[in-house]
């Protein structure tokens, strides 16, 4: 029996088609319209076309009206859509994260409550709020404090960089039962939309990936349903790190995506550019560059394909999808800095799409685990 | 990481609930170097094999998060009054705060065989029974306050 196929199917190939139909149909429009203004439009007509084809939260299970995709195809349309346009690519990403929790252990009740949404053809969003102040990677230092009063979970607290805060259907939110933040008491619970005592705190203005909208939260006194809490009691922490476990393979493949783009446009342009009466490419030192550019976007596809093909078969998939992060991450910043030093004074400018390209690739070895956690993961297992 | 505690607690639980590592591992359809991973916190254990697992054992997915104390455990009602009751329960989210609180492990062995005797039979309760249980007891104190 084949344990490995590189041929991806031919659902799959039609996967990919559909997206960048949806993309080319926005490309147009958004060519009309200059700079930021183009951008912005771009964003948000692929927000809006994905969702028509519940392409926004894509492991919405089929039984809930959504696409059902396996991790393994949506990282084949987030490699997509990284290419295209790396704030879209993030926004979906976090709408799976948000998601995840509900699907991996929610109740029947919740999932029939807050996955539809997610896949009803129109733009509804979800976030995902658990970084603090003073607490990030080290989760057992979460402040956010719930606590049950009658029937209902109480939460106070602030949450920073809540990507699509203030625009989310609903908010997948950790906190802690215990001020001692001891992981046992960590509890996941899920925010409706527009409750009282949620507020939207600062906007962030940010390096990159500026058309995703990301805020601090601040919750003072919300109060929620007991039932809103996911999974059995005591399980959150675990939630919360298969939830990263399962993401960072889709962050590595938003990486190669991007990476993926800042080659292509840098090849295209040194077979264009001439210097010394001949194409910049035949210069060894740019074509050894770039060979050498293709073969690391390859292997770091392959690591995301190779993680992302463990989640879809239940296996162990830690280590590899932290791999796969810190791959997809580390090329996109290879392969846009290369991309500029190619494309020369050219690739600086603002109405060229490397500088945009480099400042969307810096985030990415940030996100979802800094690099050095996921090494720190890594070790851990070793 | 948190995972070596997680491994350490499910040892504790596997010890105590009399199997050996190939028992166990044979009763949850993973082999015995997979366990003995998941025990060093070399594999992270994801939550439906933990919750499995807290079945087989009968333990609350609770009990493998905290420290090696959680047998001490307390239990707080909605309104925040400690009930001085061990727990061990289902794994479900309920109007009980659960606080896990530091007690040595003279603590535990200093329990009478009455209390010994009555928490073996909590535990092998249902659900239902437990909470029967700690409904009572809560209803008790309140009486004789």
């Amino acid at each position: 029996m084949a344990v490995v196929n590189f041929n991806i199917s031919s659902e799959q190939q039609l996967l990919l088609e559909e997206v960048n139909a949806l993309a080319c149909g926005w490309m147009a429009p958004a060519a009309e319209q200059s700079g930021e203004a183009g951008e912005k439009l771009f964003f948000d007509g692929l927000i809006t076309s994905l969702a028509e084809h519940k392409l926004l939260t894509p492991t919405v299970p089929q039984h809930y009206g959504g696409r059902g995709l396996g991790y393994f195809s949506t990282a084949l349309v987030l490699e997509e859509l990284g290419a295209l346009c790396t704030s879209v690519a993030t926004v979906v990403t976090a709408n799976i994260h948000a998601a995840s929790p509900i699907i991996l252990a929610g109740s029947t009740k919740q999932k029939e409550t807050f996955l539809p949404p997610l896949a009803c053809g129109k733009t509804h969003l979800a976030a995902f709020a658990l970084t603090e102040p003073e607490a990030g990677s080290d989760i057992t230092a979460i402040a956010t404090k719930a606590y049950r009063k009658d029937n209902q979970w109480v939460i106070n607290g602030v949450k920073e960089f809540v990507i699509n805060g203030g625009l989310a259907h609903f908010t997948t939110l950790f906190a802690t039962t215990d001020a001692k933040g001891k992981r046992a008491s960590l509890v996941a619970i899920i925010i409706p939309k527009d409750i009282n005592g949620l507020k939207i705190g600062a906007v962030y203005d940010k390096m990159g990936i500026e058309y995703v909208r990301t805020t601090k939260l601040i919750l003072e006194d919300v109060s929620v349903p007991g039932e809103l809490a996911i999974g059995p009691r005591g399980s959150a922490y675990l939630l919360l790190m298969q939830t990263f476990d399962r993401g960072r393979a889709l962050a590595g493949a938003v990486g190669v995506g991007l990476a993926r783009a800042a080659y292509e446009f840098a090849l295209q342009y040194s077979k264009r550019r001439h210097q010394f009466g001949r194409p910049v490419f035949t210069q060894q030192a740019v074509s050894f560059a770039l060979a050498e550019l293709a073969a690391k976007i390859e292997s770091a596809r392959l690591m995301v394909w190779k993680a992302c093909w463990l989640i879809d078969n239940d296996m162990d998939y830690t280590m590899a999808s932290s791999m796969a992060k810190i791959a997809g991450s580390q090329v996109a910043q290879e392969a846009t800095a290369m991309a500029m030093d190619i494309c020369g004074g050219r690739g600086y400018l603002k109405d060229w799409p490397v500088e945009k390209y480099l400042r969307d690739a810096r985030v990415l070895s940030l996100i979802e685990g800094t690099n050095n956690i996921q090494k720190a993961v890594i070790a851990s297992l070793l | 990481m948190g995972y070596k505690s997680i491994g350490r607690q499910l040892q504790l639980a596997r010890e105590q609930a009399g199997y050996s590592q190939e028992q166990l591992a044979a009763k949850i359809g993973c082999s015995q170097s997979t366990l003995s991973n998941y025990e060093k916190g070399k594999r992270r254990i994801y939550l439906a094999q933990l919750a499995h697992i807290a079945e087989i054992l009968g333990k609350p997915i609770e009990f493998f998060l905290s420290s090696s104390d959680f047998n001490s455990s307390g239990l707080y009602g909605s309104s925040g009054e400690k009930l001085n009751v061990p727990f061990t329960g289902v794994g479900t989210h309920c109007d009980v705060n659960i606080q896990s609180t530091t007690v040595s492990p003279d603590v535990r062995v200093a329990l009478s065989m009455d209390e010994q005797k009555l928490l073996s039979d909590y535990q092998s309760l249902s659900p239902e029974g437990k909470r029967l249980i700690i409904d009572f007891v809560t209803w008790l104190k309140k009486r004789e306050v």
